[in-house]
Protein backbone atom coordinates (compact mmCIF):
# COMPACT_ATOMS: atom_id res chain seq x y z
CA UNK A 1 0.00 0.00 0.00
CA UNK A 2 1.30 3.20 -0.86
CA UNK A 3 1.34 6.20 1.33
CA UNK A 4 -1.21 9.48 0.29
CA UNK A 5 0.49 11.64 -2.04
CA UNK A 6 -1.81 14.18 -0.46
CA UNK A 7 0.03 14.04 2.91
CA UNK A 8 3.66 14.30 2.55
CA UNK A 9 5.76 12.57 5.37
CA UNK A 10 7.71 15.72 6.62
CA UNK A 11 8.51 16.27 10.38
CA UNK A 12 5.66 19.40 10.10
CA UNK A 13 3.07 17.34 9.05
CA UNK A 14 4.30 14.16 11.49
CA UNK A 15 2.02 13.67 14.43
CA UNK A 16 3.64 14.39 17.58
CA UNK A 17 4.22 10.69 18.85
CA UNK A 18 5.62 9.92 15.40
CA UNK A 19 9.13 11.11 17.05
CA UNK A 20 8.56 8.72 19.91
CA UNK A 21 11.25 6.08 18.04
CA UNK A 22 13.68 8.83 17.60
CA UNK A 23 12.98 9.80 21.82
CA UNK A 24 13.28 6.66 23.54
CA UNK A 25 16.34 4.65 23.26
CA UNK A 26 15.81 1.62 20.83
CA UNK A 27 18.94 0.22 21.56
CA UNK A 28 17.47 -2.37 23.69
CA UNK A 29 17.87 -6.21 22.72
CA UNK A 30 14.21 -6.77 21.79
CA UNK A 31 13.61 -8.38 18.67
CA UNK A 32 13.61 -5.68 15.23
CA UNK A 33 9.99 -5.18 14.75
CA UNK A 34 7.96 -3.19 11.43
CA UNK A 35 6.82 -0.63 14.43
CA UNK A 36 10.39 0.29 14.88
CA UNK A 37 10.47 2.59 12.43
CA UNK A 38 6.93 4.18 13.49
CA UNK A 39 7.15 6.96 11.05
CA UNK A 40 6.78 4.74 7.90
CA UNK A 41 4.04 2.84 9.42
CA UNK A 42 2.68 5.95 10.65
CA UNK A 43 3.31 7.08 6.88
CA UNK A 44 1.79 4.09 5.50
CA UNK A 45 -1.76 3.63 7.66
CA UNK A 46 -2.47 6.99 9.46
CA UNK A 47 -5.33 7.22 6.41
CA UNK A 48 -6.73 3.79 6.98
CA UNK A 49 -7.13 3.46 10.68
CA UNK A 50 -8.32 7.48 10.67
CA UNK A 51 -10.78 6.17 7.83
CA UNK A 52 -11.88 3.19 10.42
CA UNK A 53 -12.12 5.30 13.28
CA UNK A 54 -13.84 8.13 11.68
CA UNK A 55 -16.43 5.71 10.23
CA UNK A 56 -16.93 3.91 13.84
CA UNK A 57 -17.14 7.17 16.07
CA UNK A 58 -18.17 9.72 13.84
CA UNK A 59 -16.31 12.26 15.25
CA UNK A 60 -13.47 13.98 13.52
CA UNK A 61 -11.34 15.26 16.43
CA UNK A 62 -12.44 11.42 18.36
CA UNK A 63 -11.47 9.97 15.52
CA UNK A 64 -7.55 11.74 15.49
CA UNK A 65 -7.01 11.49 18.75
CA UNK A 66 -7.75 7.80 18.90
CA UNK A 67 -5.80 7.19 15.51
CA UNK A 68 -2.56 8.71 17.34
CA UNK A 69 -4.23 6.43 20.34
CA UNK A 70 -3.52 3.37 18.13
CA UNK A 71 0.02 4.26 16.82
CA UNK A 72 1.08 4.96 20.36
CA UNK A 73 0.02 1.93 21.73
CA UNK A 74 1.46 -0.03 18.83
CA UNK A 75 4.75 1.80 19.48
CA UNK A 76 4.83 0.73 23.14
CA UNK A 77 3.47 -2.80 22.83
CA UNK A 78 5.11 -3.89 19.61
CA UNK A 79 7.43 -6.19 21.27
CA UNK A 80 4.38 -8.61 21.08
CA UNK A 81 3.51 -7.77 17.51
CA UNK A 82 3.74 -11.63 15.84
CA UNK A 83 4.04 -11.93 12.34
CA UNK A 84 0.73 -13.93 12.29
CA UNK A 85 -1.01 -11.07 10.90
CA UNK A 86 -0.53 -7.96 8.66
CA UNK A 87 0.68 -5.09 10.27
CA UNK A 88 -2.84 -3.43 9.05
CA UNK A 89 -4.87 -5.91 10.90
CA UNK A 90 -3.16 -5.57 13.81
CA UNK A 91 -3.19 -1.66 13.92
CA UNK A 92 -6.83 -1.90 13.12
CA UNK A 93 -7.37 -4.20 16.02
CA UNK A 94 -5.53 -1.92 18.08
CA UNK A 95 -8.03 0.86 16.50
CA UNK A 96 -10.80 -1.62 17.53
CA UNK A 97 -10.04 -2.82 20.75
CA UNK A 98 -9.51 1.34 21.36
CA UNK A 99 -13.18 2.36 19.84
CA UNK A 100 -14.94 -0.92 22.28
CA UNK A 101 -13.23 1.17 25.02
CA UNK A 102 -14.04 4.96 24.56
CA UNK A 103 -17.87 3.78 22.94
CA UNK A 104 -19.03 2.02 26.12
CA UNK A 105 -18.39 5.16 28.27
CA UNK A 106 -21.04 7.02 29.72
CA UNK A 107 -18.65 9.74 28.91
CA UNK A 108 -18.66 9.38 25.10
CA UNK A 109 -22.44 9.28 24.45
CA UNK A 110 -22.90 12.65 26.50
CA UNK A 111 -20.10 13.94 24.25
CA UNK A 112 -21.66 12.56 20.97
CA UNK A 113 -24.82 14.42 22.07
CA UNK A 114 -22.90 17.99 21.98
CA UNK A 115 -19.66 17.37 20.01
CA UNK A 116 -19.27 20.28 17.44
CA UNK A 117 -17.10 17.99 15.21
CA UNK A 118 -19.64 15.02 15.20
CA UNK A 119 -19.52 14.09 11.29
CA UNK A 120 -23.26 13.89 9.73
CA UNK A 121 -24.68 12.79 6.55
CA UNK A 122 -24.80 15.45 4.77
CA UNK A 123 -20.82 16.25 4.90
CA UNK A 124 -19.78 13.23 3.80
CA UNK A 125 -22.55 13.50 0.73
CA UNK A 126 -20.23 16.61 -0.15
CA UNK A 127 -18.05 13.92 -1.51
CA UNK A 128 -20.03 11.75 -3.34
CA UNK A 129 -17.99 11.11 -6.87
CA UNK A 130 -18.75 11.74 -10.10
CA UNK A 131 -20.23 15.03 -9.49
CA UNK A 132 -20.49 16.15 -13.51
CA UNK A 133 -23.26 13.66 -13.67
CA UNK A 134 -27.12 14.68 -13.56
CA UNK A 135 -28.79 16.32 -10.74
CA UNK A 136 -30.99 13.44 -10.82
CA UNK A 137 -28.39 10.72 -10.45
CA UNK A 138 -26.46 13.24 -7.63
CA UNK A 139 -29.92 12.84 -5.56
CA UNK A 140 -30.58 9.17 -6.04
CA UNK A 141 -26.97 9.12 -5.17
CA UNK A 142 -27.46 10.86 -1.52
CA UNK A 143 -30.73 9.27 -0.98
CA UNK A 144 -28.75 5.80 -0.81
CA UNK A 145 -25.85 7.09 0.78
CA UNK A 146 -28.38 8.89 3.63
CA UNK A 147 -30.02 5.56 3.65
CA UNK A 148 -26.60 3.06 4.41
CA UNK A 149 -25.41 6.16 6.83
CA UNK A 150 -28.36 5.50 8.88
CA UNK A 151 -28.91 2.18 8.78
CA UNK A 152 -24.73 1.63 9.80
CA UNK A 153 -25.63 4.17 12.29
CA UNK A 154 -28.35 1.85 13.85
CA UNK A 155 -26.42 -0.73 13.64
CA UNK A 156 -25.21 -2.61 17.16
CA UNK A 157 -21.62 -1.88 18.17
CA UNK A 158 -20.15 -5.30 17.33
CA UNK A 159 -22.51 -5.17 13.95
CA UNK A 160 -20.78 -2.28 13.02
CA UNK A 161 -17.47 -2.90 13.58
CA UNK A 162 -17.58 -5.79 11.30
CA UNK A 163 -19.89 -4.25 8.59
CA UNK A 164 -17.08 -1.62 8.17
CA UNK A 165 -13.84 -4.26 8.23
CA UNK A 166 -15.85 -5.60 5.83
CA UNK A 167 -17.02 -3.23 3.36
CA UNK A 168 -15.19 -0.23 4.16
CA UNK A 169 -11.69 -1.93 4.78
CA UNK A 170 -12.92 -4.65 2.48
CA UNK A 171 -10.90 -7.46 4.92
CA UNK A 172 -11.75 -11.11 4.41
CA UNK A 173 -13.88 -12.42 6.63
CA UNK A 174 -10.76 -14.33 8.70
CA UNK A 175 -9.13 -11.39 8.94
CA UNK A 176 -12.03 -9.87 10.87
CA UNK A 177 -12.49 -13.76 12.57
CA UNK A 178 -8.92 -12.48 14.07
CA UNK A 179 -9.45 -9.22 14.71
CA UNK A 180 -12.50 -9.27 16.83
CA UNK A 181 -11.72 -12.86 18.27
CA UNK A 182 -15.08 -14.48 17.25
CA UNK A 183 -15.52 -17.19 14.18
CA UNK A 184 -16.67 -17.02 10.91
CA UNK A 185 -19.92 -18.27 10.85
CA UNK A 186 -20.74 -15.66 13.98
CA UNK A 187 -18.85 -12.83 11.27
CA UNK A 188 -20.82 -13.68 8.88
CA UNK A 189 -24.12 -13.94 11.08
CA UNK A 190 -23.89 -10.00 11.83
CA UNK A 191 -23.16 -8.89 8.16
CA UNK A 192 -25.85 -10.85 7.32
CA UNK A 193 -28.08 -8.98 10.19
CA UNK A 194 -26.06 -5.83 9.23
CA UNK A 195 -27.22 -6.08 5.78
CA UNK A 196 -30.95 -7.13 6.59
CA UNK A 197 -30.82 -3.46 7.99
CA UNK A 198 -29.66 -1.93 5.33
CA UNK A 199 -32.30 -3.59 3.16
CA UNK A 200 -35.04 -2.90 5.52
CA UNK A 201 -34.21 0.93 5.14
CA UNK A 202 -33.95 0.92 1.45
CA UNK A 203 -37.24 -0.97 0.59
CA UNK A 204 -39.13 0.91 3.34
CA UNK A 205 -40.12 3.73 1.27
CA UNK A 206 -40.33 2.03 -1.26
CA UNK A 207 -43.54 0.10 0.68
CA UNK A 208 -44.68 3.58 1.31
CA UNK A 209 -45.09 4.59 -1.71
CA UNK A 210 -46.69 2.09 -2.64
CA UNK A 211 -49.25 1.94 0.14
CA UNK B 1 -38.77 -20.36 -12.90
CA UNK B 2 -37.08 -20.47 -9.33
CA UNK B 3 -38.18 -18.57 -6.53
CA UNK B 4 -36.28 -15.69 -5.48
CA UNK B 5 -32.93 -15.50 -3.62
CA UNK B 6 -33.40 -15.37 -0.45
CA UNK B 7 -31.34 -12.74 1.58
CA UNK B 8 -28.37 -15.41 2.81
CA UNK B 9 -27.93 -16.19 -1.19
CA UNK B 10 -28.10 -11.99 -2.06
CA UNK B 11 -25.87 -11.25 0.92
CA UNK B 12 -23.58 -14.11 -0.32
CA UNK B 13 -23.24 -12.47 -3.81
CA UNK B 14 -22.32 -9.05 -2.11
CA UNK B 15 -20.00 -10.52 -0.02
CA UNK B 16 -18.11 -12.43 -2.43
CA UNK B 17 -19.32 -16.09 -0.83
CA UNK B 18 -21.28 -17.54 -3.47
CA UNK B 19 -20.98 -20.69 -4.65
CA UNK B 20 -18.08 -22.02 -6.15
CA UNK B 21 -18.48 -20.67 -9.97
CA UNK B 22 -18.18 -24.32 -11.46
CA UNK B 23 -20.74 -25.55 -9.03
CA UNK B 24 -24.58 -26.15 -9.76
CA UNK B 25 -25.94 -23.88 -7.46
CA UNK B 26 -23.90 -21.23 -8.16
CA UNK B 27 -25.06 -22.04 -12.20
CA UNK B 28 -28.44 -22.14 -11.28
CA UNK B 29 -28.59 -18.62 -8.99
CA UNK B 30 -26.85 -17.04 -12.20
CA UNK B 31 -29.77 -18.56 -14.65
CA UNK B 32 -32.18 -16.75 -11.89
CA UNK B 33 -30.42 -13.50 -11.87
CA UNK B 34 -30.11 -13.71 -15.45
CA UNK B 35 -33.85 -14.08 -15.54
CA UNK B 36 -35.37 -12.09 -12.79
CA UNK B 37 -35.11 -8.14 -13.04
CA UNK B 38 -35.94 -8.24 -9.16
CA UNK B 39 -33.59 -9.63 -7.83
CA UNK B 40 -30.80 -8.16 -10.18
CA UNK B 41 -32.00 -4.72 -8.92
CA UNK B 42 -32.33 -5.46 -5.88
CA UNK B 43 -28.59 -6.75 -6.00
CA UNK B 44 -27.08 -3.74 -8.37
CA UNK B 45 -28.80 -1.44 -5.41
CA UNK B 46 -27.27 -3.11 -2.57
CA UNK B 47 -23.96 -3.57 -4.09
CA UNK B 48 -23.97 -0.16 -5.22
CA UNK B 49 -25.80 1.78 -1.96
CA UNK B 50 -22.30 0.02 -0.21
CA UNK B 51 -19.81 0.67 -2.93
CA UNK B 52 -20.65 4.41 -2.41
CA UNK B 53 -21.18 3.99 1.35
CA UNK B 54 -17.06 3.02 1.27
CA UNK B 55 -16.00 5.67 -1.46
CA UNK B 56 -17.11 8.75 0.10
CA UNK B 57 -15.39 7.89 3.34
CA UNK B 58 -12.70 7.28 2.40
CA UNK B 59 -12.75 10.45 0.25
CA UNK B 60 -14.16 12.09 3.82
CA UNK B 61 -11.27 10.82 5.88
CA UNK B 62 -8.42 11.39 3.33
CA UNK B 63 -10.06 15.25 3.37
CA UNK B 64 -10.02 15.92 6.84
CA UNK B 65 -6.68 14.32 7.97
CA UNK B 66 -5.35 16.30 5.09
CA UNK B 67 -6.89 18.97 6.51
CA UNK B 68 -5.78 17.81 10.58
CA UNK B 69 -2.21 18.25 8.93
CA UNK B 70 -2.83 21.62 7.16
CA UNK B 71 -3.58 22.83 10.46
CA UNK B 72 -1.10 21.42 12.39
CA UNK B 73 1.47 22.94 10.11
CA UNK B 74 0.11 26.29 9.91
CA UNK B 75 -0.47 26.18 14.21
CA UNK B 76 2.67 28.17 15.83
CA UNK B 77 4.20 25.60 18.30
CA UNK B 78 3.97 26.13 22.26
CA UNK B 79 7.61 27.23 22.18
CA UNK B 80 6.95 30.49 20.22
CA UNK B 81 4.88 31.84 22.96
CA UNK B 82 8.22 32.95 24.38
CA UNK B 83 9.90 34.20 21.21
CA UNK B 84 10.59 37.77 21.66
CA UNK B 85 8.35 39.49 18.89
CA UNK B 86 5.26 38.14 20.80
CA UNK B 87 6.37 40.44 23.64
CA UNK B 88 7.30 43.43 22.18
CA UNK B 89 4.08 43.49 20.41
CA UNK B 90 2.37 42.90 24.03
CA UNK B 91 4.51 45.84 25.46
CA UNK B 92 3.54 47.93 22.31
CA UNK B 93 -0.41 47.35 23.30
CA UNK B 94 0.17 48.06 26.51
CA UNK B 95 2.03 51.42 25.78
CA UNK B 96 -0.63 52.19 23.30
CA UNK B 97 -3.49 51.61 25.49
CA UNK B 98 -1.89 53.80 28.57
CA UNK B 99 -0.87 56.63 25.95
CA UNK B 100 -4.78 57.91 25.65
CA UNK B 101 -4.98 57.98 29.61
CA UNK B 102 -2.20 60.04 30.33
CA UNK B 103 -3.29 62.73 27.82
CA UNK B 104 -6.97 62.54 28.55
CA UNK B 105 -6.29 63.56 32.33
CA UNK B 106 -5.31 67.00 31.98
CA UNK B 107 -8.15 67.91 30.63
CA UNK B 108 -10.95 67.14 33.49
CA UNK B 109 -12.09 69.68 35.87
CA UNK B 110 -10.57 69.84 39.01
CA UNK B 111 -13.39 69.76 41.47
CA UNK B 112 -11.46 67.98 44.50
CA UNK B 113 -9.30 70.64 45.35
CA UNK B 114 -12.35 73.17 45.41
CA UNK B 115 -14.44 70.99 47.75
CA UNK B 116 -11.62 70.18 49.99
CA UNK B 117 -10.67 73.96 50.71
CA UNK B 118 -14.54 74.78 51.09
CA UNK B 119 -14.89 71.92 53.25
CA UNK B 120 -11.51 72.42 55.70
CA UNK B 121 -11.83 76.53 56.34
CA UNK B 122 -14.00 75.84 59.01
CA UNK B 123 -12.38 72.31 60.17
CA UNK B 124 -9.37 74.96 60.31
CA UNK B 125 -10.49 77.50 62.32
CA UNK B 126 -12.16 75.38 64.85
CA UNK B 127 -8.86 73.42 64.83
CA UNK B 128 -6.83 76.79 65.43
CA UNK B 129 -9.34 77.81 68.14
CA UNK B 130 -9.51 74.64 70.02
CA UNK B 131 -5.13 75.17 69.87
CA UNK B 132 -5.43 78.59 71.60
CA UNK B 133 -7.99 76.95 74.24
CA UNK B 134 -5.52 74.30 75.04
CA UNK B 135 -2.85 76.89 74.71
CA UNK B 136 -4.31 79.18 77.55
CA UNK B 137 -5.22 76.02 79.88
CA UNK B 138 -1.92 74.76 79.91
CA UNK B 139 -0.60 78.26 80.31
CA UNK B 140 -2.62 78.91 83.22
CA UNK B 141 -0.80 79.19 86.72
CA UNK B 142 -3.31 76.68 88.23
CA UNK B 143 -5.41 74.29 85.77
CA UNK B 144 -8.84 75.02 86.07
CA UNK B 145 -9.90 71.66 88.37
CA UNK B 146 -7.74 72.84 91.04
CA UNK B 147 -9.17 76.61 90.93
CA UNK B 148 -10.27 77.34 94.17
CA UNK B 149 -14.25 77.86 94.45
CA UNK B 150 -16.52 80.62 95.21
CA UNK B 151 -16.99 81.33 98.57
CA UNK B 152 -20.41 79.70 99.17
CA UNK B 153 -20.88 81.58 102.50
CA UNK B 154 -21.19 84.82 101.48
CA UNK B 155 -24.76 85.38 100.16
CA UNK B 156 -25.38 84.12 103.87
CA UNK B 157 -23.55 86.44 105.65
CA UNK B 158 -25.61 88.92 103.97
CA UNK B 159 -28.93 87.27 104.70
CA UNK B 160 -27.75 87.31 108.76
CA UNK B 161 -27.38 90.81 108.18
CA UNK B 162 -31.06 91.65 107.36
CA UNK B 163 -32.04 89.06 109.49
CA UNK B 164 -30.34 90.93 112.41
CA UNK B 165 -31.59 94.29 111.05
CA UNK B 166 -35.03 93.20 111.32
CA UNK B 167 -35.03 91.60 114.80
CA UNK B 168 -33.71 95.21 115.96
Amino acid sequence: MAADPLIPVTTETMPAHATIASTFDTTDQSPATPFDDLATVIALYEQRVYRFLLASVRDRDLAQTLTQETFLRAWTSRASFRSDCSIATWLIRLALNLVRDHTRTERFRFWKRASATAVDVSEVSAHIPHRESSPEARLIANQQLALVWEAVGQLSERQRSIFLLRFVEELELSEIAHITGLPISTVKSHLYRALHSIRDRQNTPAKKESL
Amino acid sequence: MTPHLTHEQLCDFVLDLAPHPLSSDFAALQQHLTNCPACTAELATLRSSISLFRDTTTACARQQLAQFHANNTLTPRPHAFFHPIYWATAAAMIVAAAIPLTLHRPNQPPPAPVATVTTAAPAVQSDEALLDEINQEISAPVPSPMQPLADPTADSTTAQNTASQRTN
